[in-house]
């Protein structure tokens, strides 16, 4: 009992850590070069220095705390989907509920641009919420139907493929000078996300991973399955209902501001159990969101900076470092059958 | 005599409004075992899921310590009832007290933090099951008999007046099978805890239980003490049996009784069949793991198996003292290969 909770310490600790390192590195490193007492200066005087401060604190201070946050919050959604399907391998982006976003959102921009709308933050994350919860009617009749979870992740990703390919064609359609910066967006990448966008960001985020902690009980009970999860006095129909609408409002808050990000959902916690070496949804839930913002932090980092100053669209990234993984696990877990 | 604590009246079960089962009716009193038994797809499971209101009854009333089932909150009940299902556990990197301690969610607080007589209560529950050297083990990593055993032993944690089971023996062999019916019968005695289980094996069904419930047609069939309903004719009636396939031998005591199933394509014993094949009543000898001095007749095959293919001693009524006299030297020997796993 002891080694376990001085594992979970030492990995807690271990992912603080390379939080920090990662918020400093993301913050100095970039096409201009960052020192120490700029940075510092930046932080003191809110972006009224030189060009240097003004760069820290309009662009890259609110782009790392959007990557730590939706990473965050993509891993957290993952973790929920993969309790509520028992199934390793679901996550918003395979299950194609991030590319129903997509879609809702795209058709709010275009609609709005072509009126001369600025749309609020909040507004897209209830287009983006919308675009899930429908993706995700479509995924649930499907999940209810087939027990293999290879086929339910086939499934979604068609509705992934018939989404991309209406928000394609609503791109190729609607002409519009936006429209360029439209498919930057719908490609994935944290640039462009400012103060006003986090201040939103934060309170969903915050409250969406709070109350996901607050499930960690009734979760742990559903991992043996239903009908024991029922038995120790889980109301089933209220907990999946909670699950469905936490991991949408999560994963819909990243669509909205950052596009679809491929694999965290899936790789970071498959990542984290490993490193923990549980499943408990009580460690699993801190985890995946500090693992989440460590790995959008690097995957973002690197989009950056690989290619400056051409920047890589953050799915790019993530899935090199994600895919991987996921293959890996596919592969663990056959072996072991 | 106790007051009823389970009462079961005119019930019918069953899926999408189709009913399986019709007019169920029965109680249960504390410290009592009762046995539902009868073939495959008679709705033994169904009655067990409603009963533990997974399933919502089509028709009739089920009420717990006189209160409706139904209307009872989901901790109250969660408290009460346990259940021990054929349902797969997925039990992702957790240990086997991980599992067991699954059991203490009625009791712990809003973040299911365990406390020290939580903790104390998992322990105990596992040395109650014999499984206390399995604690640390990963539970994915177990045989399927351990893996019943660990799972009772989650439901003892529950501290149930209640336990509902769902042919909790079907992956046991002989030894524990009859280890952990012992147990059944100890929590039964001791602690008061009615026991509704349905059981695939007669001769275990007629030893532990106090009443058996026959599920046959769509219908309870007959209901009483193991004594009263078990006889040839009628467990030939009750799975469609050709005539003559059984003999019942009857112990002095009058309610002990053995079968044998001579239609049974290996009659009289066997040796090497896989486990679905098996339609004997009594279908691993017991003393099979004693080697060289279980008393019967065996020989070796040429690749060291020992082979009891003509042999009939544990079918045998007299041998029957015999066999019991050595359940300790069996019992130790089945420990001994527990811990060294």
């Amino acid at each position: 009992m002891d080694g376990r909770r001085r594992r979970y310490s030492f990995c807690f600790a271990l992912l603080a850590l390379l939080l920090l390192a990662l918020l400093a590195l993301n913050l100095g490193v970039g096409s201009v070069r960052v020192t120490a007492a700029e940075l510092l200066e930046a932080l003191r005087l809110r972006g009224d220095g030189g060009t240097a401060a003004r760069i820290v604190w309009s662009l890259r201070l609110p782009r790392l705390i959007a990557a730590a946050l939706l990473g965050g919050a993509l891993a957290v959604s993952g973790f929920l989907l993969q309790t509520f399907f028992a199934n390793p391998i679901a996550g918003p982006f395979v299950l194609g509920i991030s590319s129903g976003a997509k879609l809702t959102v795209a058709l709010t921009l275009i609609a709005a641009l072509s009126r001369g709308i600025v749309l609020s933050s909040a507004a897209l994350i209830a287009a983006a919420f919308l675009g899930s919860m429908l993706a995700m009617g479509f995924i649930l009749p499907v999940s209810a139907r087939v027990r293999r979870m290879s086929l339910l992740v086939v499934c979604g990703v068609m509705i992934g493929y018939i989404c991309n390919a209406v928000t394609e064609l609503l791109v190729t359609f609607a002409d519009d000078a936006n429209i360029v910066n439209l498919h930057n967006w719908a490609m994935g990448s944290f640039s462009g996300i400012r103060w006003a966008n986090v201040r939103v960001m934060v309170w969903v985020v915050i409250a969406g991973v709070s109350l996901s902690f607050l499930l960690a009980k009734p979760m742990s009970a559903y991992q043996l399955g239903e009908g024991y999860a029922q038995n120790l006095g889980v109301n089933l129909r209220r907990f999946r209902l909670q699950l469905i609408l936490l991991s949408s409002v999560l994963s819909a808050c990243v669509t909205a501001f950052a596009g679809p990000v491929s694999f965290v959902g899936v790789a970071v916690p498959h990542l984290m159990k490993s490193l923990f070496k549980t499943a408990k949804p009580l460690v699993m839930i801190p985890a995946c969101f500090l693992g989440g913002a460590v790995f959008c932090l690097f995957c973002d980092l690197l989009a950056r900076t690989m290619f400056a100053p051409t920047e890589l669209n953050i799915s790019s990234v993530t899935a090199i470092f994600g895919a991987p993984v996921v293959i890996w696990m596919l592969l663990r877990r056959k072996a072991g059958t | 005599m106790k007051k009823i604590m389970l009462d079961v009246s005119d019930l019918s079960v069953g899926y999408g409004g189709e009913s399986v089962l019709r007019g169920v009716s029965f109680s249960v009193r504390p410290g009592e075992i009762v046995t539902l038994i009868g073939p495959n797809g008679a709705g033994k499971s169904t009655l067990l899921k409603t009963l533990s209101r997974r399933l919502a009854p089509l028709a009739g009333t089920v009420t717990l310590d006189g209160e409706a089932l139904s209307a009872m909150g989901e901790g109250a009940l969660s408290r009460r009832l346990a259940i021990m299902t054929t349902e797969r556990v997925r039990a992702e990197l957790m240990s086997c007290a991980d599992v067991v301690a699954t059991g203490r969610y009625p009791y712990t607080g809003r973040l299911g933090i365990l406390s020290d007589a939580d903790r104390q209560a998992v322990a105990d529950a596992m040395a109650l099951v014999h499984a206390s050297a399995l604690s640390e083990q990963r539970f994915s990593e177990l045989s399927d008999g351990q893996r019943q055993r660990v799972m009772l032993a989650r439901a003892i944690c529950q501290e149930p007046e209640l336990l509902l089971l769902d042919e909790p023996t079907s992956f046991l062999d002989v030894k524990h099978r009859l280890e952990f019916l012992t147990t059944l019968q100890k929590l039964a005695r001791e602690k008061g805890i009615a026991v509704v289980m349905s059981l695939h094996e007669l001769d275990c069904a007629a030893r532990v239980s106090d009443t058996l419930l026959c599920v046959r047609d769509g219908r309870i069939d007959r209901i009483g003490p193991p004594g009263e309903i078990l006889s040839s004719a009628y467990i030939e009636t009750l799975y469609n049996m050709e005539k003559g396939s059984y003999d019942a031998f009857f112990g002095s005591a009058g309610d002990e009784r053995f079968f044998q199933n001579r239609a049974c394509k290996f009659f009289p014993c066997h040796s090497g069949v896989a486990e679905a094949d098996f339609s004997c009543l009594f279908c691993y000898c017991p003393l099979y793991a004693l080697g060289d001095s279980c008393g019967g007749r065996f020989r070796y095959t040429e690749a060291g198996v020992k082979s009891c293919l003509d042999c009939d001693f544990p079918h045998r009524r007299e041998n029957y003292d015999r066999l019991l006299a050595r359940w300790p030297e069996l019992m130790a020997l089945a420990r001994e290969k527990d811990d060294g796993v």
